[in-house]
């Protein structure tokens, strides 16, 4: 195929994508605020266009691999001692994680015209979505670690602002004070991680741009920790302690635990947005951030046998259980999806961890499209349902009672109150279904691949407690089958439960970008996955390592690793997913009462699943018990003992400096000629007198 | 004797000043000839104030031209400190914008004197002779002391005018005995050959020399407002109108700090050990002062103020130091001290129009009601305060510790210590406002706001430019942190490094 441009000119513009939004981003805020169609346009057109140029960027490296990476160092400060510097770099790595950014926040935006199109904030959330796409684009072509924490802490505060969109709503604005503050803890382990790492390889740099990602000539993270462990400076454990404490930054953004409270309150944003920044882009960043810079969790020889990256899996096999099995019991299908997200940011940190780095990127990369048209699937469903619940207000009354009971649900938004929705909203049923069996991991939908792969390298892991994380995953993905089986048979079949009766589903702006989406969510993991290897799975042969796209399209060091299709795992997990599958048909749809079974027999577990482990009643009792109490009584002594005493210290400072002459109006202004001739005076002739002292 | 060349030469350097000469001309007359377009007086003084600007970038040559034989000298620093002059001057007629009901019915004459104080900071900046610098320094402290008593009926502003002129009056006396011992000592005016005279005097210092540098320090001191000199400022700070309280904290600042590097770090360099720790107790002094008072004020506006002899002190230690790293670092911390401070001047301003207070604890919830008025000033006071986000104000504060630690001598190390830990207080006073305004819970005067937009009046769109310009200024100041530092080192290069004598002394 031949691109439309020379290859070396789509990349040498590449800045362009970053700068773009930015620029349409601050117009918007600025100008263009009334109105509403020009600030669509300009920012749709926008990331239409990003989509184009990072489509065409990813071309370009596929025709000619030597292209990447490529990068653009300016100075941003430059003393005798380092260069710090801000840059673009164009590798394979941030071409994948560039297209899944655009390609989501372009239908996110078109969506966003439907969905909203009667808010009155609806300018500024586009403008929001710009400056996001942004930062998260800026974050992406970072070139060293001080660029990335920049455009780090920049999309975390387009996330805030975006959850307390409607920050008139209590819960909402509780909620973006929560994400704020989570993410603080996590930010600063990774400032804190950065600074260590630096003080670690401080003699390498030279005046070669600090912390960079790569460098042709090796002055780069890889080579940093080389020459560190060289000079003594870096023991594997002490690289991997500084791994654990910057891993705290991914911990936060992705949700993982136990910094992954905030990430189901996020929900209390626009829909949009919980696609956008919290399902697809922004909380991929943790993951991004490990994969690029990857080297700190490996040895200092460059084995993915190291305690960091062990430490990763762990984190993240334990995540996703334990967000699988919250997700059993929850009834806002946001939060179900939310759930979900931080179950399968798990999943890809245990590819990462276990060393199968192709295998967790491409699970980001399919599930950015599934999860992003999960959301909006669901977005339509509130959008329809709030639309006929505003019918009457009796019924209204009516759901609000039960649904505002235990969760402050909003009743749009209450699985118990929808069901049969199938008959009025078949485009977004079949699309629902297509993210519910990819996501589920269903036999050759792009979900099945990616997560084949990794329970299938957490199987060959040789690190420590490689059984239990294999069996936790694998006990996740049935799990993950049961619950988003159970949103998608409460939503879609059985009688409808909610208030007034729901429209006939049209075809529009809302339901046209998860026509859009459904098409990678089903064909994105065929790029990861060679029919000849099926081939030889089927017919029984000895299995080999089969070259695939992807994994030839994006590698971490020298060649491309690819891994053997392993039946017995494929059959297991494939078996556990059906199994998850049938048990939610049986439940939900031949009403077997297993669920009030379990809440009868199995109350203490229920109860576990039900307040999401007892981590925020934990975080609550802490923060109201210990941490601030504790605060409040430093506080007031630093404010009595020291503060005031100091402010009374400086009265007598102002006493005699001059403020206490202040207006005095008694015509004492000689006293300022006084103080100025005397000063002159004495000054001059104490250092003079001191003069043979010294 | 001067041919008629050398005057078309310095004509054509002149050209800023010029331009603003003229504008203060028009702009003095305006209102007598054009009563009903009384408005566009600003608007002719931001013209002016812009074409000056515009003028002196294009003299930014690495060829440093010395005038009228050596009186006044055309280099980088006096490019730097006259655009930095421009600009304040813009941003404060642009404050002055929405603060003209208090200034009624004179605010014609109010922006001639401005613009004349500015014009006098950007002599000052080129002033390369005794007689330039005094003119110069007179032209800044009369203005100063008009526009401090611009508020005719308030009682207050009339008492801080008087006290500013008759301690004004001393400093001048100071300076003028300096300035006569100077002549005597060397029998010149012009900087350069003061500077090759005294360098070729006695090593040991003796009194007298110790004695004209104190009279000199005196009046430089006096308008840093470097403790012990800073007496007038409790009055006027009170007294004056809040435009002239911000020109005055920067303004006139940057006016003393360019005299202050041209007289300390080039005609005196030759006693350099000697000032050094004079100036570094007048810079301990003053930080310890300046932070103390501002900690204990409860008006916004005067904890702004007193800060800024706090900045001075910090300010100081770069001059201190004396190195192409220190000197560099003190034009730095002046651009970006300069856009922080004016920022919060400029919210002050917009927030006492709208509610007609200025306690601190008025400013509580403010971002319920103004978010982008409380956002504005949030990021002057966090960069104020020196923290790193966004780190302009940091990186100020850096350049001039490291520039202190590089001295490594005693009173490097003392005076980076006294920094720190007056740094602190600092934090919290600013910060304290800071959180108010986005964590409490409204106070009433934030409650009785309207809400919405409506309630922006046209006399408040000068502000809002004033602010947004400082912010995005920080801002961009942050990410450009490499460029300007170029500038700024490029500025003070030639001080630190003169050139031969002979090739700009034309005697």
């Amino acid at each position: 195929m031949n691109l439309p441009f020379a290859p070396q000119e789509i990349i040498r513009w590449a800045p362009l994508i970053v700068a773009l939004p930015f620029a349409v981003g601050a117009v918007t805020i600025l100008g263009v605020w009334r109105s509403r169609t020009a600030s669509m346009l300009l920012s749709a057109g926008t990331m239409f266009y990003c989509f184009l140029h990072s489509l065409l960027i990813l071309l370009a490296l596929q025709q000619d691999p030597s292209l990447g990476p490529a990068q653009t160092n300016w100075d941003w400060f430059v003393s005798s001692s380092f260069r710090l510097s801000m840059g673009v770099l164009v590798d394979h790595l941030c071409a994948v994680m560039m297209v899944v950014v655009t390609t989501v926040s372009l239908f996110v935006q078109i969506y966003t015209h439907g969905y909203m199109r009667e808010d009155p904030g609806y300018s500024r959330f586009y403008a929001y979505l710009s400056l996001f796409a942004g930062s998260m684009l800026g974050l992406t072509v970072s070139t060293n670690l001080f660029e990335m924490y920049f455009f780090w802490e920049l999309v975390g505060v387009c996330s805030y602002f975006l959850i307390g969109f409607w920050w008139q709503r209590n819960t909402a604005a509780e909620a973006g004070i929560k994400a704020f503050v989570v993410n603080r803890v996590g930010d600063f382990g990774f400032l804190v991680g950065i600074i260590l790492f630096l003080a670690a390889t401080a003699g390498f740099w030279g005046q070669h741009p600090l912390l960079i990602f790569s460098d042709p000539q090796g002055f780069d993270l890889a080579g940093a920790i080389r020459y560190a462990a060289s000079q003594g400076t870096l023991t594997a454990a002490s690289l991997a302690a500084i791994s654990m404490v910057m891993f705290m930054g991914p911990m936060a953004k992705s949700a993982q635990l136990p910094l992954h409270v905030w990430l189901a309150d996020a929900m209390e944003g626009p829909t949009p947005i919980s696609a956008l920044i919290h399902a697809a882009t922004m909380v991929a960043a943790g993951i991004y951030l490990v994969a690029r810079a990857y080297p700190i969790w490996l040895t200092p020889d460059g084995s993915t046998f190291s305690a960091g990256l062990a430490f990763v899996a762990w984190v993240g096999g334990v995540t996703a259980f334990v967000a699988a099995t919250i997700a059993l019991s929850q009834y806002d299908i946001k939060r179900v999806l939310a759930w979900s997200t931080v179950s399968q940011l798990g999943y890809m940190f245990v590819g990462l961890g276990t060393g199968a780095y192709t295998a967790g990127m491409f699970h980001l990369f399919n599930h950015a499209f599934f999860k992003a048209m999960l959301f909006l699937c669901s977005g339509a469903i509130i959008h329809h349902l709030h639309h006929a619940m505003h019918v009457d207000k009796e019924t209204r009354k009516k759901l609000d009672e039960v649904s505002l009971m235990d969760r402050m649900i909003p009743p749009d938004q209450d699985l118990r109150n929808m069901g049969g929705l199938k008959q009025y909203m078949p485009i977004t049923r079949w699309c629902f279904l297509v993210g519910t069996l990819s996501i589920s991991g269903f036999p050759f939908l792009s979900g099945f691949f990616s997560k084949d792969e990794i329970i299938s390298s957490s199987f060959k892991y040789q690190g420590p407690g490689h059984d239990i994380l294999f069996w936790l995953l694998v006990v996740t993905a049935g799990l993950t089958a049961f619950y988003m089986f159970r949103a998608y048979f409460l939503t879609f079949h059985g009688e409808y439960r909610g208030g007034g009766t729901p429209a006939a589903e049209k075809l529009s702006v809302i339901n046209l970008p998860l026509i859009a989406l459904a098409f990678p969510s089903i064909l994105s993991g065929y790029l990861g996955a060679n029919p000849e290897a099926l081939k030889q799975l089927l017919t029984g042969a000895a299995p080999t390592a089969m070259a695939n796209a992807f994994a030839q399209f994006l590698y971490f060091g020298h060649a491309p690793e690819y891994e053997a299709l392993n039946g017995g795992v494929m059959l297991t997990s494939t078996v556990v997913s059906l199994a998850g599958i049938g048990l939610a048909y049986l439940v939900y749809i031949n009403k077997l009462p297993v669920h009030t079974w379990c809440q009868q027999n199995l109350k203490p577990l229920y109860n576990l699943s039900w307040c999401k482990w007892y981590f925020d009643d934990m975080y609550m009792a802490f923060t109201q018990k210990l941490a601030l109490p504790v605060f409040n009584f430093v506080w007031n002594l630093v404010d009595m003992a020291v503060v005031d005493n100091v402010v009374n210290l400086s009265s007598f400072a102002t006493l005699g400096t001059g403020e206490a002459l202040r207006y005095s109006e008694n015509g004492r202004a000689q006293w300022y000629a006084l103080v100025i001739f005397g000063s002159v005076a004495v000054i001059g002739l104490v250092y003079f007198l001191a003069q043979p002292l010294s | 004797m001067l041919s008629i060349e050398d005057y078309r030469i310095a004509v054509e350097f002149l050209k800023p000043a010029l331009w603003l000469s003229l504008t203060i001309l028009v702009v003095s007359i305006w209102n007598l000839f054009f009563p009903k377009l009384k408005e566009l007086t600003p608007v002719l003084s931001l013209i002016g104030l812009a074409a000056a600007g515009v003028t002196l970038c294009q003299q930014f040559s690495p060829q440093a031209t010395t005038l009228f034989g050596w009186v006044y000298t055309v280099d980088k620093l006096t490019v730097l400190f006259g655009v930095l002059a421009v600009v304040v001057g813009i941003i404060v007629v642009l404050m002055t914008m929405g603060y003209e009901m208090h200034l009624e019915p004179n605010a014609g004459e109010f922006y001639t004197i401005l613009l004349v104080a500015t014009l006098s900071v950007m002599i000052l900046a080129g002033a390369t002779d005794l007689i330039l610098l005094f003119v110069g320094l007179e032209t800044l402290s009369i203005s100063s002391v008009l526009l401090t008593g611009f508020s005719k009926r308030d009682r207050r502003s009339n008492e801080a005018a008087l006290k500013y002129l008759l301690s004004t009056a001393a400093t001048t006396a100071t300076l003028l005995y300096g300035l006569s011992f100077l002549y005597g000592l060397t029998a010149s005016t012009s900087y350069y050959d003061i500077h090759a005279k005294l360098a070729s005097l006695t090593q040991t210092p003796s009194l007298v020399v110790i004695f004209l540098m104190m009279l000199v320090l005196s009046a430089v001191g006096f308008k840093l407002s470097a403790v012990p000199f800073h007496m007038w400022t409790p009055d006027v700070f009170e007294g004056a109108p809040t435009p002239v309280t911000a020109f005055l904290s920067i303004g006139s600042k940057a006016g003393g700090f360019v005299v202050a590097i041209r007289l300390l770090s080039f005609v005196f360099a030759s006693s350099q050990a000697d000032w050094a720790v004079i100036v570094g107790l007048l810079a301990m002094a003053s930080m310890v002062a300046g932070n103390l008072i501002a900690l204990a004020q409860g008006s916004f506006k005067r904890m702004l103020a007193y800060s800024s002899i706090a900045h001075v002190g910090y300010m100081l230690i770069g001059i201190v130091a004396n190195t192409l790293d220190g000197l560099s670092a003190v034009n730095f911390y002046l651009i970006v001290y300069g856009l922080m401070n004016l920022g919060a001047f400029t919210g002050a301003i917009m927030f006492s129009n709208e509610t007609g207070t200025d306690r601190i604890d008025d400013y509580a919830g403010l971002f319920r009601k103004r978010p982008w008025l409380a956002t504005g000033i949030a990021i002057c006071l966090i960069n104020l305060a020196g923290l790193p986000i966004p780190p302009a104000g940091f990186f100020a504060k850096a350049f001039i510790f490291w520039s202190g630690l590089a001295m490594a001598s005693p009173l490097g190390y003392a005076l980076v210590g006294v920094a720190l830990v007056t740094s602190v207080p600092a934090i919290y006073y600013y910060m304290r406002v800071a959180i108010k305004m986005v964590v409490r819970e409204p106070s009433e005067a934030v409650k009785q706001l309207p809400d919405g937009r409506k309630q922006m009046a046209s006399s408040q769109s000068g502000p809002i430019v004033a602010l947004a310009l400082c912010v995005a200024g920080i801002l961009l100041g942050s990410i450009t942190v490499n460029p300007i530092m170029g500038v700024a080192r490029e500025a003070v290069a030639p001080i630190t490094n003169p050139p031969a004598l002979g090739m700009v002394s034309p005697r």
